[in-house]
């Protein structure tokens, strides 16, 4: 076929981006195809109210939402709803645009955590294919690619690293120096945590002028290192490398013996267009990277592609957040940004369901006139009262907890739901384990004894297991495994069932430890983009 | 002063909608005609008329009362919500245009005015009434209040449906309405972007 290229990548975000790069770079020709449009610093809308993820139902949607519905329920005894907004990006650069861009690194022992602790009853708690090692220089890569500011060194539980961060930290603020105070006193360890902002001039691009509008902002300044202001510019100075974007992929083709030839997909003027290719790499996000091999179910994939083993789509974690609210006696001026500025790792690793801890980004006026001790006045005078009085005096810890994965907690094909192209939706159906919550619960008392320490006079914290509607932190739903029998992907994110299908993005995680999943999806890329180089240059994966 | 429509049948429906005689074809019939609302437009409005803007303006200056700074009322917080109506949240019309009616039914029926006409005190009772799910009236009765909303009996849903636009509009950014001279902004220290 003329058009036929090496590799066509479905999803052009935080690891598809890689991937696209990574392959251009090798001399392969590739087609990156993604459902979104460019994002710019001109859509940089600065003020609260202009962020859906942080107002919800807010003035502006993330575009594609409407096109893009999906159902959930809590469990199989559940009514199915349309599924609440979630906060997935439609964009060159996917969530990674819009991400509070923390930029952790998994630890040595989050890639054997049943060999480490068991496997608790009702889980699917397993091994990763590969380890922290394999991975390591991957890790540095992405840094230093991409752009992450941190403190090497500064994290006694932290993984072991070679090479220092290419930019130093953000500076700490009031509410860092309050934490880190409160923290020592407990016999913690804090420290800066990294992040993928630059923080000073670094490959063409300036550092963060710490504006306040950091996690759910499009970046006026493109300090936020998305791959959209990466790795996708550098792949689009090749001439073997074409983006094509408001592109929606409904089918990943295969021929008659099970191979694949290539997808379909709808162009931004609805005309449906096949892109024949020697390889087809799906890095779509955890959610919709199942659904696409889902919905090319054909005669020889009757269950969907590559789904021989029944666990594309299950297995999904999306963290189990532990959320506290401290109020001061005293000003905390919270307002440069992005506002993360310390944070502990003593609860992250030694433990089968733990998390960092760390004080939360820049908070804003309507969100923090719903953050009220439990009782308080919701309106009235008492409400506007509580929010002069302690608007200034209010520190907030998040954490993400580790969650467990469990075969019930699935993404599947609605087929009563489509979407604005007529493609099956996602059904997601997703509850927390009771060692979950357990999980959670412990990480908050935590952060409430810091919040204690650090002398605030009401602490309360968020009721545990809420949420889970795939919105950011999805991942496990093809996961990676040395068993055909068990999982989708090999530990180079290749499929088991099909050798020129690849699934590169959270969709492989076998466990969730607390940590945000970006960098090691990220790094999950490189190291799978050097095996396909590997494969196609001897030949393997070439097919007439 | 604008006329929106004077048209009896639609009225007519509209009411009977309101208060469940069509059941679920009432809703689609509201869905089906979001742009339009009856009754006088009320001024500096884009959709509510002028019963709906002075219930929802005394709702405002409740939900955030006036002292030394702003009350909702004052600081615009009901052109924000119109404004909202008329285009971003126009999803919202038909739950605002019941609900601004089934707070003026439940005022009637615990005190025999609607709401804007209450003093203060027994507008805090019935907003309370709201807030509990407790509000009597046809209109909570069989008007279904979309579903996703927080709370479970319409009533309910309603104020925190309220509540949420009204906190939305006196905190946010001065240019979309709710929040003149950003005195709310003052109020709390809050610098929204320093640079600027």
């Amino acid at each position: 076929m003329a058009n036929k290229v090496d590799v066509v990548i479905v999803g052009a975000g935080g690891a598809g981006g890689i991937v696209g790069k990574e392959l251009a770079e090798a001399g392969m020709s590739v087609v990156q195809l993604d459902k979104g449009r460019w994002f710019t610093v001109s859509d940089a809308v600065h003020d609260e109210l202009s962020s859906d993820r942080n107002v919800p139902r807010s003035i502006t949607k993330l575009e594609g939402l409407a096109e893009n519905p999906r159902s959930f329920r809590r469990d199989e005894n559940s009514p199915t709803q349309v599924a609440p907004i979630g906060w997935n990006a439609f964009g060159v650069g996917g969530g990674t645009m819009w991400y509070g861009a923390a930029a952790w690194r998994f630890h040595e022992e989050h890639f054997r955590m049943r060999s480490t602790y068991g496997r608790p009853e009702g889980t699917t708690l397993e091994d990763w294919p590969l380890t922290y090692d394999d991975l390591e220089p991957h890790y540095e890569k992405a840094e230093y690619e991409l752009g992450v500011a941190g403190l090497a060194g500064a994290d006694p539980f932290g993984p072991p690293r070679k090479k220092p961060y290419p930019v130093p930290p953000l500076p700490t603020n009031p509410q860092g120096e309050l934490f880190a105070t409160a923290a020592r006193k407990l016999g913690l360890h804090p420290f800066p945590p990294p992040f993928a902002i630059l923080t000073e001039n670094y490959q063409g691009r300036a550092g963060c002028i710490r504006c306040p509008f950091c996690i759910g902002f499009v970046c006026e300044v493109n300090a936020k290192s998305s791959t959209a202001v990466t790795v996708i510019p550098t792949a689009q100075a090749a001439d073997n490398y074409t983006l094509k974007t408001k592109c929606v992929v409904d089918r990943v083709v295969t021929d008659d013996h099970g191979h694949v030839i290539g997808v379909s997909y709808f162009d931004e003027h609805g005309l449906h267009n096949f892109q024949a290719a020697h390889i087809v790499v799906v890095s779509a996000n955890a959610g919709e990277s199942a659904r696409l091999l889902l919905n090319s179910r054909s005669r020889l994939w009757p269950n969907g592609l590559a789904n021989s083993s029944d666990q594309v789509g299950r297995n999904l974690m999306t963290h189990i957040g532990a959320n506290s609210y401290g109020i001061f006696d005293f000003d905390i001026p919270h307002e440069w940004g992005p506002g993360p500025s310390m944070a502990v790792n003593d609860f992250a690793e030694g433990t089968l369901g733990g998390g960092h801890i760390y004080n939360f980004y820049v908070h804003h006026p309507i969100r923090f006139a719903r953050r009220r001790p439990p009782g308080a006045p919701r309106w009235g005078k008492a409400h506007k009262e509580f929010q002069r009085k302690y608007f200034r005096r209010f520190m907030h810890m998040n954490a993400d907890v580790a969650d467990m994965p469990a075969e019930f907690n699935r993404v599947e094909i609605d087929l009563d739901l489509r979407d604005g192209w007529g493609i099956p939706a996602l059904r997601i159906t997703r509850r927390f384990l009771p060692i979950d919550i357990e999980h959670s619960k412990f990480v908050s008392a935590r952060q409430r004894e810091i919040l204690e320490a650090a002398g605030a006079i009401e602490i309360w914290s968020a009721p545990a297991g809420g949420g889970g509607y795939l919105g950011q932190h999805q991942c496990g739903t093809c996961r990676m495994g040395e068993d055909p029998k068990t999982s989708v992907l090999n530990r180079y994110c290749q499929t088991h069932d099909v050798d020129n299908l690849f699934v590169i993005d959270t969709s492989c995680f076998v466990s969730f430890p607390g940590h945000n999943p970006s960098l090691t999806a990220q790094a999950i890329a490189y190291w799978s983009s050097d095996y396909i180089r590997r494969e196609w240059s001897s030949g393997a994966l070439r097919r007439v | 002063m604008k006329l929106i429509r004077r048209d009896f049948f639609r009225r007519l429906l509209v009411r009977m909608a309101a208060l469940g005689l069509l059941g679920k074809s009432g809703n689609l019939y509201f869905l089906a005609h979001a742009q339009e609302n009856v009754g006088e437009l009320a001024e500096g409005c884009k959709f509510l008329n002028v019963s709906q803007a002075r219930t929802l303006e005394a709702i405002a200056d409740q939900v955030i009362p006036s002292d030394d700074f702003p009350g909702g009322k004052e600081a615009g917080v009901l052109y924000f919500i119109d404004n909202a109506l008329a285009g971003w949240r126009g999803q919202d019309r038909w739950d605002y245009v019941a609900g601004l009616e089934g707070v003026d039914e439940s005022s009637q029926i615990m005190f025999g005015s609607k709401f804007s006409d209450l003093d203060s005190d027994h507008q805090i009772k019935v907003l309370e009434a709201l807030e509990r799910g407790e509000a009597r009236g046809e209109i909570w009765r069989r008007f279904q209040i979309s579903e996703g909303r927080d709370g479970g009996s319409s009533s309910q849903r309603f104020f925190n449906l309220v509540i949420r636009h009204a906190m939305e509009g006196y905190y946010s950014h001065p240019k979309y309405g709710g929040n003149k001279d950003s005195k709310s902004w003052t109020m709390i220290g809050y610098v929204g972007a320093p640079r600027q």
